[in-house]
């Protein structure tokens, strides 16, 4: 009973598709990647990407073109299970493992993958300190409570020597259906500025940046200081910084940013203190770059409607590509609504109801009852 | 829900899926800002589509990245430093708030 190629275009949303397309068991073919470009076809990160979902897999078949510009995706069974990987150092571990938080609750066994590879780029990837605190406890939120990223080793680009473990021990039939109608209210701001090879008062003047940032809110501050040294800290300097706001009910919204040449560490602490508030004012329960994963999770839920408040500004191109993308993969449409049953009225303006019906997905695999 | 008085109203549940309005069209129609006398002189277009096609070269390689992109520190700053309506509002909206200032 195979089911339909879906062509796509363009290398957008690559990751989430190839993900879609192998939890909902349909064969994709993604086509003009990078068609116009003095280089054209896919990139290192992204084919290094392809091989890490064959080794989750079993019985996947990936054909590139010639040119690169073509790929064919016949996802076969998620296998998960354990498993070394070595990331591509173009990107950042991050990048490999946003997306597979979508698929470890529904494989065969548990997965306990150690990536290795760089912890953060400059490449707008979601750091190790990004995922940890911005989009595990998304998934918890969806019933996936049990899963940890354990971050063993540091390491910058270039260099890198990074390592992270991912355990999701947990296998979900389906995902709960979240009704989150209510906007959090930030009891406090966390975050940590890390660094490697570099003096240990680099991370304290970032801490203090954001701190001075954010004592205007009069909000609960607490950012950690985390300098790592010796063995375990990879072979290049670096540091950088996670920061969250977190709410009573378990959302968080998070910003990072990374250390370039030419900044002090002021300069980041203060940058990302102000991003946060801005990234702040333009959430509903979920901010912008937790979106695509609090999505792709409605969306195979069981078949009933979930719903969720989302900021208007969050309603941006980028979005639309997704729901496009989603539709096209796993056809199901979301709906948007007003808000006002939900919300005080001064509150209506700025939100939306984002309705989704699950598809009604269920894991293949038996050894959860 | 519709895009701002005066102009043609959209839906946004009829734009989000139609094939025909690309997703850059679509947002500007829904808020509003999209006027339809916008093909204005047919010739010029072949040139600014040349040009519009190298630049989309360039953008093209941040279209499936994590992180949203924001203003520059010193937009931000204003926005967030100067203008205290804007913390005030996104205070009163989003923060609990110490005994103090309650």
């Amino acid at each position: 009973m195979a089911k339909q190629l879906v062509t796509l275009e363009s290398h957008r949303n690559f990751r989430l598709r190839l993900v879609l397309a192998t939890l909902a068991h349909v064969p994709v073919k993604i086509q003009k990647i990078r068609a116009d470009d003095v280089n054209p076809g896919l990139r290192d990160y992204e084919i290094s990407f392809l091989r890490l979902l064959e080794s989750l897999t079993n019985g996947s078949t990936i054909e590139i073109s010639y040119t690169g510009t073509t790929v064919i995706y016949k996802p076969g069974l998620l296998i998960g299970g354990q498993l070394t990987f070595n990331c591509n150092p173009s990107r950042a571990i991050g990048y490999y493992i946003e997306y597979i938080l979508l698929l470890a609750p529904f494989a065969k066994n548990k997965f306990s993958i150690v990536f290795k590879g760089i912890d953060s780029d400059s490449h707008e990837t979601i750091g190790l300190e990004g995922v940890k605190w911005g989009l595990l406890p998304i998934m918890e939120k969806f019933g996936v409570r049990d899963v940890e990223l354990r971050i063993l080793k540091r390491g910058a680009p270039p260099g890198g020597g990074a390592e992270a473990h991912l355990m999701v021990n947990q296998l979900l039939a389906a995902p709960l259906t979240i009704h989150a109608l209510e906007l959090p209210k930030i009891a406090a701001l966390r975050g940590v500025a890390y660094s490697t090879r570099v003096s240990p008062s680099i991370v304290n003047r970032i801490v203090e940046a954001a701190r001075q940032v954010f004592s205007e809110t009069g909000c609960r501050t607490d950012i950690v200081a985390d300098a790592w040294r010796g063995e375990v800290s990879g072979s290049s300097p670096g540091w950088g910084v996670t920061l969250v706001a977190e709410s009573k009910k378990g959302w968080r919204f998070f910003v990072e940013e990374v250390g370039s040449a030419g900044e002090t560490p002021e300069d980041i602490g203060t940058k990302a203190a102000y991003e946060l508030l801005e990234e702040a004012s333009m959430s509903g329960v979920v901010c912008r770059s937790q979106l695509p994963l609090a999505l792709g999770y409605m969306v195979i839920g069981k078949e009933h409607i979930g719903r969720m408040i989302i900021n208007k500004q969050q309603v941006d191109p980028n979005f639309i590509h997704l729901l496009r993308d989603v539709k096209n993969l796993v056809g199901v449409e979301a709906h948007i609504k007003p808000c006002d049953d939900y919300l005080d009225e001064q509150d209506v303006d700025d939100y939306l109801v984002l309705m989704v019906k699950g598809v009604g997905f269920t894991n293949a695999n038996k050894k959860i009852a | 829900l519709q895009g701002v008085l005066g102009k043609k109203r959209y839906d946004i549940n009829k734009l989000l899926y139609d094939d025909e309005v690309s997703p850059e069209e679509a947002i500007e129609k829904w808020k509003g800002e999209f006027s339809e006398e916008e093909p204005e002189s047919q010739d010029e277009d072949d040139e600014e589509d040349f040009f519009a096609k190298k630049e989309t070269v360039m953008v093209e390689d941040n279209i499936d990245r994590s992180k949203p992109s924001f203003a520059s520190v010193d937009e931000l700053t204003k926005k967030w430093d100067m203008a205290e309506e804007n913390f005030a509002k996104l205070k009163k909206k989003y923060f609990f708030l110490s005994p103090r200032e309650r």
